[in-house]
């Protein structure tokens, strides 16, 4: 993004105070999360103590051992990978196909179409319906099963729609139809090229709400073997859990559990967010200003 | 218009698929499949045989279908389990689905079904009724009904049958876990000896407030302190009311219901004058500042982060199930050894009881009519009750994690033990057992017959506190409300009135004993008991007691 | 409604009904390619989204395994009668809507902010860096956040307590408090999602045409200035829609974080919708799927009617709306 600092005045005492809310901001932000961090690192007595700060105390990793020492992990990252790129993909391609008809005013049924959206926003069959279609389908224990039922989100339908409707100037529609360029081409042509920020946003939407989902993976699922790392990472929780009803175990196993149950709350949080955090900087690349338009004009 | 037309001749064009709505299953015969040995002997088939369970995943196990329990199953019984396991904390939600959508298996080994759920089951056909087979096959669970006649009464339901198998297990000290626990080094530091009654029990509090009994010259103690959110017992109401009224509740146990029997009529104690009494008692502690304000907003971490205070200690005395659950097990402060119990106080009329949990037997092992070998799956079931099968369930396998005792080896209550630990229980292996999954038959013998050579091992220590200080104040069995399985046509209005009463109650007290209400005001008390009425106490107990006396 | 004549007024400039319908046909052939792209997601809402719905008549039925969907016998209104006359009825509707709206105002000009400070800070790097951070809270699981939570705000303890009592301070009892349920539930909320809801705004901002600012700054204009002319206006038409749905979606508040931060205390403020049915599953003896499909129906129709009055305000002030 172009530098759009000006000099006056004004504008100096705007960076100033600007700045300093946002470092504000900052802090009040940053300070849970490097407990969390820190927290994961350190040892389970003091974190029961509460003497971590945002520093490791006793640093140790047992919390990420006792997450990766299970069986299934690498199946779950991997399986978890697939479901984001392939689910994705699914998601984008129909929200698009259903967002740039809607945006046309001269889409004739718009009101119609747009309706049976919002009403899914408000309204679904809730859990056993869907079940028995998933079921009924052949869809059960297959990873379809996590791919299709929630296809498109009507919310991102809406948001894409917005931005085709406010960015793609209705000059540039009437130049290319009069140059004879239909809609499929527009769209695949036109439209597309100048959609790389709201397509980022919603693949970051998808990709997050494929990479957190782990109900209907429950629900659908039976082969472990197609379990996606969330569902793994719950099972690794409960696993872990000492009830402090647990009183038979002697003191040593007891002492382990518990200190366990504690890192791993952490640790789990970290392993689980750690591929959305990276994902992050190559979405930011698409929010740079100007740069779908400055193309296209020259 | 067309369009709308196309929608109507689209939705017309599921139609067919609408037949795929659920329906259950004719109704299956409680009997067939494969030919089984005679009861009692094994293996149970001639050929091996696979069959289709499950599990609701426990904690400490790794993999359920690659274990060694899954495989001595095997060999000993013939029988090879397919196992289909659910994390336990979502299980509920996923077989609500399976059996509202038609597609179960033909055992669930540990879903802990209500007994409304059993007879509404049972009635459509899904659950098949046992009665028949425990007869003819069911050596085991017969000996677990005649020696818990209580079991025997909760599982057999309204209509007569009886759809899954109990696991019992008659922890001793869990019975009667509601206990108090103090410092005992702040006893000696302020002369004072255990309290008795909850006069003497004040007297200490304030003598552990003004005293400094932590000698570092800051007035930092906390008398007593609980936590609402995670523990075991760890709300502070329930001990101290049994000065006053019999209370089967406590403010960290959501399902509680703080009702009781007197002379065979289910009656509320939360609207009887005593009560007021025991919160009375209570918000005097409050008003004194011996009560730690937090106890009625905090979870289990912050409890324990009192309880192992770095440096000095400041936690006085804790409500809780045993003190694991406000100071860690860990040899450097080693605190859990210095925290003693302190029995139920006498109130000032004499009041004094230990809240007791009579054992009912959780219902387990149902099998349904999607399976095919009943009488199999049956002797499997009864199987899990056999000492070689249940030894191997609960500690892995046998010379590895377990073994069987010598001569003079004693168990935690002194008489010749009945097994012995090899390693510690969190350190077994986490594919060589089924940790405790399924129905069992563990008497107070078998799991007070576990060899124990250290006194302070942790078990040993709440058997001895249990017997000395709260066995003698049990409450009687006859007194406490046993699971009742309501109609349908009442069960809505019950839960409708349980769920808000529940709430409310909880409220109260907890606003009573901080002061946020004026338990001296007899207005304010006439609202409370006003609010009762009005939620719909009376209408309770009548749907409750009708059951009662129809059982 | 224009008159059926057998002269079309083409002279007036009015049509026919009979015309207007000739007219749309002749529209939807010319754009019968934006059909063809709308047939896939208009199959999949079919299938995926509106089969299912019809499941949700089990809220006017007693379901049963039997019967299923469409065997269970008929019990009319029986379930909403019953959600509305129960004696929690109004505390929790109250609760739940002044929670929703309160988080709805909170929540809803904070992104943009956000967004549009971000977009001002000249060292690009410090704005990605400050972009990635206010986006992580919104992976940390429930759980996790009410627990510290309860640790920072606890009245012996706390981090919060012990600052107010260094600077001479009473200690309060913020977890305690019915009062500070609210607060505390909405503004953990609002941390924990500014940042991944800014998200659409810093799109929506780079996609305003860079020759407008190049103008303005030309013109002498200050940030402020341009944030007012352009980059609001820029925004708008995305903020609004996301107001209209957020206003749809008033009664959906999931229960787990009221149902973390309850205690005996807070009751009275923190018991909603969602938190009541929760607890009542746990306590029924049978699975109410009636009953819970019923509430949900309920909380759909008001959040449409909602949804829908909204809409038809905007549409009148603005220049956005969803219809």
């Amino acid at each position: 993004m172009a530098n759009v600092t000006t000099a006056t005045g004004q504008d100096r005492w705007f960076n100033v105070i600007n700045t300093t809310i946002v470092t504000i901001f900052f802090v009040l932000v940053l300070a849970p999360l490097l407990y969390v961090l820190a927290a994961s690192f350190s040892d389970a007595l003091a974190v029961i103590q509460g003497r971590v700060w945002f520093w490791p105390v006793d640093f140790n990793i047992e919390g990420y051992r006792a997450v990766f020492r299970h069986p299934r992990i690498m199946s779950g990252f991997a399986n978890s990978f697939f479901y984001v790129i392939v689910g994705t993909v699914i998601n984008v391609t129909l929200t698009v196909l259903a967002a740039y008809p809607l945006s046309r005013k001269d889409f004739v049924d718009r009101n119609l179409f747009m309706t049976l959206f919002v009403f899914t926003i408000m309204f679904n069959g809730g859990l056993i319906p869907t079940y028995l279609l998933v079921k009924s389908l052949g869809m059960l224990d297959t990873r379809a099963a996590l791919l299709f039922p929630l296809a498109i989100g009507a919310w991102n339908v809406i948001i894409t729609r917005t931005y085709f409707q406010h960015t793609i100037p209705n000059e540039l529609l009437e130049a290319a139809q009069m140059d004879g360029c239909k809609d499929f081409r527009f769209l695949w042509s036109v439209v597309l090229p100048l959609s790389g920020p709201i397509i980022a946003v919603i693949t970051l939407f998808y990709a997050v709400q494929h990479w957190n989902q782990f109900f209907q993976a429950l629900l659908y699922l039976k082969d472990e073997a197609k379990y996606p790392l969330q569902l793994i990472l719950r099972e690794i929780l409960v696993e872990n859990q000492v009830s402090s009803q647990m009183t038979d175990m002697d003191i040593d196993s007891l002492l382990l559990r518990q200190q366990l149950r504690e890192l791993l709350k952490y640790s789990l949080i970290i392993v689980a967010s750690a591929p959305m955090l990276i994902l992050y900087p190559f979405i930011q690349k698409y929010f740079v200003k100007g740069i779908m338009i400055g193309s296209l004009k020259g | 218009m067309r369009s709308k037309a196309m929608v109507i001749a689209l939705l017309l064009l599921m139609t067919p698929l609408m037949v795929f709505a659920a329906g259950a299953e004719e109704e299956g015969a409680a009997t067939g499949g494969v030919p089984v040995t005679p009861a009692g002997t094994y293996p149970i088939v001639e050929e091996t045989l696979e069959m289709e369970v499950f599990l609701s995943g426990t904690t400490l196990v790794d993999d359920f279908q690659n274990n060694a329990y899954t495989e001595y199953v095997l060999e000993k019984t013939g029988i090879q389990m397919l196992v289909d396991v659910t994390p336990s904390a979502d299980a509920q939600q996923v077989v609500n689905v399976m059996l509202a959508s038609g597609d179960y298996p033909g055992t669930f080994i540990n879903q802990n079904f209500t007994p409304a759920q059993q007879v509404l089951y049972g009635e459509q056909g899904v659950f098949l009724p046992l009665n028949d087979l425990i007869d003819e096959y069911g050596v085991n669970v017969q000996t677990a009904f005649e020696t818990f006649p209580l079991v025997r009464d909760n599982f057999v339901m309204p209509d007569g049958n009886i759809y899954a198998l109990p696991d019992v297990n008659d922890c001793f000290h869990c019975s009667m876990a509601q206990k108090l626990w103090v410092y005992e080094p702040w006893l000696e530091a302020v002369g004072m000896d255990l309290p008795q009654t909850t006069e003497e029990y004040k007297e200490l509090l304030i003598a552990f407030r003004d005293e400094d009994p932590n000698g570092n010259g800051i007035q930092d103690e906390i008398p007593l302190v609980g936590a609402v959110t995670g523990g075991w017992f760890s709300g502070i109401d329930g001990f101290f009311m049994n000065s006053f009224i019999y209370t089967h509740g406590n403010l960290q146990n959501v399902n509680d219901t703080y009702l009781r029997i007197v002379d065979g009529q289910i009656d509320a104690v939360y609207d009887a004058p005593e009560w007021r009494e025991g919160l009375r008692y209570l918000n005097d502690l409050y008003e004194e500042g011996l009560i730690l304000p937090d106890s009625f907003v905090q979870d289990a971490n912050q409890y324990k982060q009192l309880g192992e205070n770095p440096g000095d200690v400041i936690l006085g005395s804790g409500t809780a199930g045993h003190m694991g659950v406000f100071v860690d097990f860990d040899g450097e402060s080693g605190r859990w050894t210095d925290y003693v119990s302190i029995p139920p106080l006498e109130g000032p009329n004499g009041v004094r009881y230990s809240r007791f949990n009579p054992v009912f037997g959780d219902p387990q092992w149902t099998i349904t009519n999607a399976e095919e070998n009943v009488e199999a799956a049956f002797r499997l079931g009864d199987a899990w009750y056999d000492f070689d099968m249940m030894q191997r369930n609960l500690y892995g396998r046998e010379g590895i994690e377990w073994g069987m005792p010598e001569p003079g080896q004693l168990g935690i209550n002194g008489k010749p033990a009945t097994w012995v630990p090899i390693v510690g229980r969190g350190l077994i292996d986490r594919t060589s057992w089924w940790n405790q999954a399924g129905p069992h038959l563990r008497t107070r013998d078998y799991r007070l017959g576990r060899y124990q050579p250290d006194p302070g091992a942790l078990e040993v220590v709440l058997f001895n506190e249990t017997t000395a200080n709260y066995e003698p104040y049990a409450a009687d069995g006859s007194m406490i409300v046993p699971p009742l399985s309501y109609p349908s046509n009442v069960a809505a209005e019950l839960t409708e009135i349980q769920t808000t009463l529940a709430d409310y109650v909880r409220e109260m007290i907890a606003r009573f004993i901080t002061g946020d209400a004026d338990i001296d005001s007899d207005s304010q008390w006439n609202a409370y008991l006003s609010e009762l009425d009005a939620i719909g106490v009376d209408r309770m107990l009548e749907i409750m007691q009708t059951t009662y006396d129809n059982k | 409604m224009a008159e059926l004549t057998q002269v079309p007024e083409t002279i007036s400039g009015r049509r026919t009904r009979g015309e207007s319908i000739a007219l749309r046909w002749k529209e939807r052939k010319k754009g019968w390619q934006l059909y063809v792209l709308m047939l896939l997601p208009f199959l999949y809402l079919m299938i995926f989204r509106y089969y299912p719905m019809l499941g949700a008549q089990i809220a006017f039925r007693d379901y049963n395994l039997i019967g299923g969907v469409w065997g269970s016998p008929w019990a009319g209104l029986k379930h909403f009668a019953r959600f509305i006359n129960s004696y929690m009825f109004s505390r929790l509707m109250a609760n739940t809507l002044i929670l929703s709206f309160y988080q709805l105002i909170a929540s809803f000009p904070l992104p943009i902010l956000l967004a549009l400070s971000l977009n001002y800070l000249s060292s690009r790097r410090y704005r990605k860096t400050v972009q990635m951070a206010t986006y992580a809270p919104h992976f940390i699981s429930l759980v996790v956040l009410v627990g510290l939570m309860i640790q920072i705000l606890a009245m012996r303890n706390g981090l919060i307590n012990n600052v107010i009592e260094l600077f001479g301070g009473q200690r309060q009892s913020f977890l305690g408090n019915p009062d500070a349920f609210r607060h505390l539930y909405v503004w953990s909320t609002v941390w924990q999602n500014v940042g991944y809801s800014s998200i659409i705004y810093i799109a929506t901002l780079t996609s305003i045409d860079p020759e407008l600012h190049e103008a303005a700054i030309v013109d002498g204009a200050t940030i402020l200035q341009r944030i007012r002319n352009i980059d609001i206006p820029g925004i708008l038409p995305t903020a609004v829609i996301l107001l209209i749905l957020s206003t749809g979606r008033v009664l959906e508040l999931g229960f787990e974080k009221a149902y973390l931060l309850q205690n005996p205390l807070n009751l009275r403020t923190s018991e909603i919708i969602q938190t009541y049915v929760y607890k009542q599953g746990l306590l029924a003896p049978i699975p109410q799927f009636s009953y819970a499909a019923a509430i949900g129906l309920f909380r759909a129709v008001i959040g449409l009617a909602l949804l829908t009055t909204v809409n038809a305000v905007s549409r009148r002030v603005s220049e956005s709306s969803l219809w």
